[in-house]
């Protein structure tokens, strides 16, 4: 771990900085952000970004419709897209997960079950599921969760039961049976941890689509109520003002493109360090080697 | 006569970021005519890296070659190989010098055939057609012991056992009868039996075609098998050289002794004991002053310690870089 | 030395046999089969060590695997004398392959292998120290404290320092990683060792060190070992008896002076003759071994190493030999065992001294 972060080189750094960023945004909103988000301005409606021409003073970014402020919107939208990304990836990593090391280890029609499920769920466009359910559920932060986790957890099967089967085969694993350590600990306290590091990089990743997908749906209607700000909410808010206030969806968007590229950025970042045949991750090994 | 294959002084580093280590240093080592000449040590002492620096094969970076020649004298005219180009390298290897490998399942192509790859030496250096080349391929498979080539020339790589694959490969590498075999472990993924046939077939094939061998390995009986002469390796550094006869009955090297020692033989006697050598070998970021071997070795002085023995002479043609050693140096 | 004879054996193998199925085609239907295993009979004696020895496709090391039943056998019995199910309470004498699992847990802590390669048979993830403590937290022996002291002392008696039960297996070097390995395998004091190829991976020089280690833990221990390697000379030096297995069946036994002084079946004759010494002067004129080894999917009818045999007569081409006495404690499955060893394979007098730079 500490060598892996010496390797760190510049795509990591600038996405674990991104991400930093906005992991700041969401804890420190309350003392950072200017303006209550919800606080209506009538009278400043639609005014371009203080820094633009005819920019309404004391409004860094510009406001909506309302008069709310862009900014103090983005750094509290931060929340939903953080919270979201986290409670769905965890669920979905956790069942997913699960299903991989089961399918994997134990074989059998347990594993041919799980797999042809997975090979249906795959088949079937996340977006259709996500926009089915919330749908037939209706629109809230909770059953994009759900939605996520319902459908997404075959990502982490799949890469799960791959390595399992290849870790399965090891020596070590051979020692563990004949020393009479029980199949539960074989998968949680041994095989688990080490398929862990490739499944942290699917893990960032899904980070990344989460954030997309929950844009998406809100920018369909489908996502948070709109007194909850949210980016991809901006976005369909800002959507019909866009020949005449283009701050409305610009700094929304950018907001969801940094934050999607950051954990992509400290993803790649993950799986060259755990490849020794790449430049960082052979490093990495190499010092090990070195060090003893 | 000038030897066949000369290296001087070959030094090569490993880089890695800032830091350089020393890999190989100060290698000398000359392959006459159809002589056959062993490189032996353990892992990690460089004879591969010296194989591959030959053959101009070095994966650089992280390997860079530091300094020294290799000289190959081929047709009248003698070249140093670190100095040509890469077009004429290309020329070289498969033509005046070829190399088998240990593992002959990840050394051929799994999707050609085996004729199509002896096919591909024979194209590329003699410019035969296709046609030509494989009925040669056909050929030069019976030559090497392969039994209804016409059938096998059609067969891929993994419808083949392990001693047809190896083999094969002598077939791809003497196709187009190169003046040098260097063959890097061949035999040590085989079984016994099969090793003992792949080694019948290479003295064999050396005798009728009058090629010279470099042959690594670790195994001291392939050495006492199949080489006239033999160069011990340890950490980067030849530290023996002489006949296989001097070197195998006369070790005049600690490090030699100590190997030869630590091979257990089918004819020693029931509870008798092994002395292995102690200590493990060092890291290349930890390489010892003086001699590199003195951290183990049983006979260490101060003089060890303190400064790299040359090499020196225990009998005609065989020396070894000891201090313990009183022959002219 | 005890007389062996009188002794009941610590394990008895009878008829062991193992068939891996081969599926082809698209539907995967089973076509065809691995013939590893085909009827395997053997004894260990408590404190000797069995050396088994083949090449590839001869089935050695599916005897390991199945032993240890990380693979389940088709047929055959392989009784042994359990110490933990004897102090539990439970008989003494099982077999291996019908045990139920409860007993199988027991029975686990008097039979441990040791790995061919030392850079998996340790887990990368955890350090030398929960690595070999796994054994007793498995086991429940003792608690956390005690373990670790224990663990210090298991890494001791294998040469190493216990410092470096912190560290991970990536850190160590090939030779230390296997010392791990045994350090493990000795956690809850086994009465019979597995070793599969230990000493196949290891430099030379490190080889000599681990095979010299195996022994001091068998004279202070009193282990027993079988000891399995394609190396002859590594298996003579480490075993008192020797069985040569060929595509899945013992084709010679016996002790290991009479096996290699004079062997009684061409399959070992031929491997003798193929292992390369270190003897420039004995460099040999002999042919070897024609033909591939075969394969255990089609095992020859007949004596199974008929098509490859320089002696091979009509019998042996319909008639499979069957394991015989030849010599007391020699046992052979050769039709013409009585005619070995011929005149070009009797190459190793009786030892004399072996002082390093006498000339032959």
């Amino acid at each position: 771990m500490r060598r892996m972060l010496a390797s760190l080189d510049t795509k990591g750094a600038v996405g674990f900085g991104l991400v930093a960023i906005v992991a700041l945004c969401a804890i420190l909103a309350p003392l950072i952000s200017p303006y209550d988000p919800n606080a209506q301005d009538l009278l400043n409606s639609v005014a371009p970004p203080a820094w633009a021409a005819h920019g309404a003073g004391g409004h860094l970014l510009g406001t909506d419709r309302l008069g709310q402020d862009v900014l103090s919107r983005i750094i509290y939208g931060s929340r939903v897209s953080l919270v979201a990304a986290f409670a769905a990836v965890v669920a979905s990593g956790g069942i997913g997960t699960f299903f991989g090391l089961v399918a994997g280890y134990f074989g059998g029609w347990v594993a041919v079950l799980i797999m042809r499920l997975v090979d249906i769920m795959l088949a079937i466009p996340f977006i259709l599921i996500a926009l089915v359910f919330m749908t037939v559920f209706g629109p809230s932060l909770t059953n994009l969760v759900i939605a996520f986790a319902l459908a997404r957890w075959v990502q982490f099967t799949r890469i799960a039961y791959g390595l399992v089967l290849e870790i399965r085969e090891r020596e070590f694993i051979s020692a563990c049976i004949t020393s009479g350590v029980s199949g539960f600990d074989i998968l949680f306290r041994h095989i688990l941890i080490n398929i862990a590091g490739p499944l942290l990089v699917v893990a960032t990743l899904e980070l990344g689509f989460v954030i997309l997908i929950e844009a998406g749906l809100s920018f369909l209607g489908l996502g948070t109520p709109p007194e909850i700000p949210s980016w991809g909410g901006m976005l369909q808010e800002g959507r019909a003002l866009i020949n005449v206030a283009w701050w409305l969806t610009t700094f929304p968007g950018l907001a969801i493109m940094l934050t999607v590229v950051g954990f992509n950025f400290i993803g790649d970042w993950m799986r060259d360090s755990f490849d020794p045949r790449t430049d960082i991750g052979r490093s990495i090994s190499e010092q090990a080697v070195a060090e003893r | 006569m000038t030897a066949l294959l000369e290296i001087r002084d070959l030094k090569v580093s490993f880089v890695q970021g800032k830091q350089s280590r020393p890999a190989l240093e100060g290698i000398c080592l000359s392959v006459d005519r159809g002589r056959t000449v062993g490189l032996v040590g353990e892992s990690g002492c460089g004879k591969s890296l010296t194989a591959l620096s030959i053959m101009q094969l070095l994966p650089s970076p992280p390997a860079r070659i530091e300094g020294g020649e290799i000289v190959l004298t081929t047709r009248d005219t003698s070249r140093d190989l670190l100095k040509i180009s890469n077009r004429e390298m290309r020329t070289v290897r498969g033509r005046d010098i070829a190399m088998i490998f240990q593992d002959p399942m990840t050394s051929l192509d799994p999707v050609y055939s085996i004729g199509e790859q002896i096919a591909e030496v024979l194209m590329t250096h003699e410019g035969m057609s296709r046609t030509d080349a494989l009925k040669r391929a056909v050929q030069l498979l019976r030559d090497v012991g392969i039994s209804s080539p016409e059938q096998r020339v059609r067969q891929y790589p993994h419808e083949l056992s392990g001693g047809m694959r190896q083999r094969a490969m002598i077939a791809i590498a003497l196709a187009c009868k190169p003046s040098i075999l260097i063959a890097d472990e061949p035999t040590t993924a085989l079984d016994v039996t099969i090793q003992a046939q792949v080694l019948t077939l290479m003295r064999s094939m050396q005798q009728s075609l009058g090629t010279a061998l470099l042959l690594i390995t670790h195994d001291m009986g392939v050495i006492a098998e199949m080489a006239d002469d033999v160069l011990v390796m340890y950490l980067g550094r030849i530290v023996e050289r002489g006949s296989s006869t001097q070197v195998l009955e006369r070790p005049a090297h600690p490090y030699t002794q100590g190997l030869i020692a630590s091979l257990p033989r089918l004819d020693m006697p029931q509870g008798e004991r092994l002395v292995p050598i102690q200590g493990t070998v060092p890291g290349l970021g930890a390489i010892p002053s003086g001699c590199r071997f003195h951290t183990r070795c049983p006979h260490v002085m101060d003089i060890c310690r303190r400064e790299e023995p040359k090499m020196r002479s225990s009998e005609q043609g065989h020396e070894a870089a000891c201090w313990l050693i009183e022959g002219p140096q | 030395m005890t007389n062996t004879m009188s002794r009941q054996p610590l394990l008895s193998v009878r008829n062991l046999s193992k068939d891996f199925p081969v599926s082809r085609g698209l539907l995967r239907r089973t076509s065809d089969a691995v013939h590893a295993l085909n009827g395997v009979d053997f004894d260990i004696l408590p404190g000797e060590t069995l050396g088994l020895v083949g090449e590839s496709g001869s089935g050695k090391t599916t005897v390991a695997r199945t032993l240890l039943r990380l693979v389940e056998p088709d047929a055959g019995s392989a009784l042994f004398r359990s110490r933990s199910l004897a102090a539990a309470g439970a008989p003494s004498e099982i077999d291996l392959f019908v045990v139920g699992a409860r007993a199988l847990k027991q029975v686990r802590r008097d039979i441990q292998i040791v790995f061919q390669d030392p850079y998996s048979s340790l887990n990368p993830r955890h350090s030398i120290a929960a690595n070999v403590g796994e054994p007793l937290r498995a086991n429940r022996v003792g608690n956390a404290a005690e373990r670790l002291a224990r663990v210090a002392q298991l890494l001791q008696d294998v040469g190493l320092r216990p410092d470096l039960m912190r560290r991970y297996p990536h850190e160590l070097s090939g030779g230390q990683r296997q010392r791990v390995a045994i350090a493990r395998a000795l956690a809850l004091e086994p009465d019979l060792i597995v070793a599969d190829e230990p000493v196949s991976a290891l430099d030379v020089s490190i080889q000599a060190q681990v095979m010299n280690l195996l022994l001091d833990l068998q004279q202070k221990r009193g282990l027993t070992y079988l000891f399995i390697a394609h190396d002859l000379s590594v298996v003579r030096y480490m075993s008192r008896r020797i069985a040569v297995m060929y595509l899945g069946r013992i084709v010679e036994m016996g002790d290991a002076n009479d096996v290699f002084q004079t062997p009684r079946h061409p399959y070992t004759e031929a491997l003798i003759e193929s292992v390369p010494e270190p003897k420039p002067r004995l460099r040999k004129q002999r042919t070897p071994l024609q033909g591939d080894v075969a394969s255990p999917m089609r095992i020859p009818h007949g004596c199974p190493f008929h098509p490859r045999c320089r002696y091979a007569q009509d019998i042996c081409r319909t008639q499979q030999p069957l394991l015989r006495e030849i010599a007391p404690g020699h046992v052979t499955s050769c039709h013409f065992a009585e005619q070995m060893p011929h005149a070009a394979g009797a190459r190793y007098d009786a030892p004399t001294s072996t002082s390093l730079g006498q000339s032959q």
